[in-house]
């Protein structure tokens, strides 16, 4: 793909050079929901955009996913200026990560990979960011007692759109393991 | 022309200017916060309510009005910097624009041009332009003043609907202005008076129109559009979910309004806030390391690095 057409579709779909596959997909379907569904942001300006005006605007965004998808699919991504390749690039050529059981560190991982912060992990489960480290860490002494800990994993689990009750028990699980040891 | 002003006044002043249309939505708290912290970072501020009809920034800040209005800098020839007071705040300092007549909005045009002058060769850092709420003329040209435009919207309805008001008016007001001077007042006026004819019904469509209507004018829009960039602050978030909203407005203002704007930040609700400014204590100053203040502190600094929450630099 050509660089200018990949900034083109880029600028489509609101986003910076270099976003990885992940971002480009969570910019899509936020860009889709948002101009094909009513909500609090475009029902005030609704009778101001003519439906075709509409109807351009979800090809341009449909067609700039396809496109960019397509060519991260082949590996087809314009290098930057000084042949270096986009972060997106070297994300995705990552094998996905193999989980087999949820501790902490698979849940940072997807986190990481997700591209969200703890900030707005916190801000979505209201719990506290030290505590979501101590889980990440597994410093399982300074976590409130068990009840608390199970209801911080599925809200965390929740928030990353995973399996709670998976996520939930197999964290628990490793949660049991250090609590014997210190009974 | 951007650049051109940058040159008449010493190279490191900027003015930024937080508006939005709606009233209460917290501009005045955003603005002397982020105030606030750039003056902890040593940087030299004067904090300017530019709501002319009832300003109250020094409530506030919990300093005692000032007895020197700007009627005293428009009719008495006292100097601007004089009406300048101390804001309780190290380097932070604040001007009152509190104009002492019946009808505060009547400011001659000549005054206006003479105020926004003499605000722009104050001695600072960052000039930071507290606007009142409504769509009036001169709170969009002094919003039209700042070289960062800043719009602040809560999660609500009619917040939203508000700020696209108050974009599209401010948008409109300096197209007009690039326009008049270049002889095409006729042009616009002819194009609202015969709007049913032409099948426009809202200043999107309008413009659309005169857009078709010459390549010169095609141009002179677009350039005007480039220069007109919005910040936006989306403020008193309660869930996750809401933080998205910033986002989607940037979308829109880009998408429907050809408005290229920033999503710099979003501030959580926190009820301790109203308690900090009902005892007029600087939030920032009472209640260092909240999630809220590091909010303000995040917002502050995307804002002096031109950065938007969602796009990785």
């Amino acid at each position: 793909m050509e660089s200018e057409e990949y900034e083109r579709y880029l600028d489509i779909l609101e986003i910076g050079p270099g976003a990885s596959l992940s971002e480009i997909r969570e910019a899509y379907l936020h860009l889709k929901a948002l101009y094909s569904e009513d909500s609090i942001v475009t029902l005030p300006i609704r009778d101001d955009i003519s439906e075709e005006r509409k109807r351009n605007i979800l090809g341009e965004i449909e067609e700039a996913f396809q496109m960019l998808a397509g060519s991260y699919d082949r590996g087809d991504v314009p290098r930057g200026e000084q042949g270096t390749v986009p972060p997106g690039l070297d994300e995705y050529d990552q094998p996905p990560i193999e989980v087999t059981g949820f501790g902490g560190q698979a849940l940072r991982e997807t986190r990481e990979r997700l591209g969200i912060d703890l900030q707005k992990i916190a801000l979505s489960t209201r719990i506290q960011v030290h505590y979501l480290e101590h889980m990440e860490n597994e410093e399982f002494e300074s976590l409130p007692p068990e009840t608390y800990v199970r209801g911080f994993v599925i809200s965390y689990a929740k928030c990353l759109h995973l399996d709670h009750k998976k996520v939930a028990a197999d964290y628990m699980k490793r949660y049991q393991i250090w609590k014997s040891g210190e009974d | 022309m951007e650049t051109l002003l940058a040159k008449q006044r010493s190279p490191a002043t900027e003015i930024w200017a937080i508006g939005g249309g709606k009233g209460g939505t917290g501009k005045s708290f955003l603005i002397s916060s982020i105030g606030n912290y750039l003056a902890l970072q040593g940087k030299k501020i004067v904090l300017i309510d530019a709501d002319f009809g009832g300003a109250n920034l020094h409530t506030f800040l919990g300093v005692a009005k000032p007895k020197v209005s700007l009627t005293d800098f428009l009719e008495k020839k006292v100097p601007l910097v004089d009406l300048v007071v101390e804001s309780g705040i190290d380097n932070m300092g604040l001007l009152i624009g509190t104009i002492n007549s019946l009808s505060p909005d009547d400011m001659k045009y000549t005054q206006k041009l003479k105020l926004f002058r003499h605000i722009r060769s104050l001695d600072a850092d960052y000039i930071l332009l507290d606007l009142g709420a409504g769509t009036h003329f001169n709170t969009l040209d002094t919003f039209l003043l700042a070289d960062k435009k800043i719009i602040v919207v809560l999660p609500e309805i009619t917040a939203i609907e508000n700020s696209y008001y108050f974009l599209k008016n401010a948008f409109f007001r300096q197209l007009m202005k690039t326009l008049r001077n270049r002889g095409f007042k006729e042009l616009i006026q002819d194009a609202w008076k015969n709007r049913e004819a032409y099948n426009i019904a809202s200043l999107s469509q309008l413009i659309d129109y005169l857009r078709g209507t010459s390549e010169t004018m095609k141009n002179l829009i677009n350039r005007d559009l480039a220069k007109f960039r919005a910040n936006i602050i989306l403020n008193r978030v309660t869930t996750g979910q809401e933080v998205v909203i910033g986002r989607s407005i940037k979308s829109i203002c880009k998408k429907y309004f050809s408005v290229d704007a920033k999503y710099v930040g979003y501030v959580e609700h926190d009820p301790i806030i109203p308690r900090c400014i009902n005892k007029r204590q600087p939030f920032m100053q009472a209640c260092p390391g909240t999630r809220c203040a590091r909010e303000i502190e995040k917002v502050a600094e995307n804002l002096l690095d031109g950065k938007d929450m969602y796009t990785r630099e």
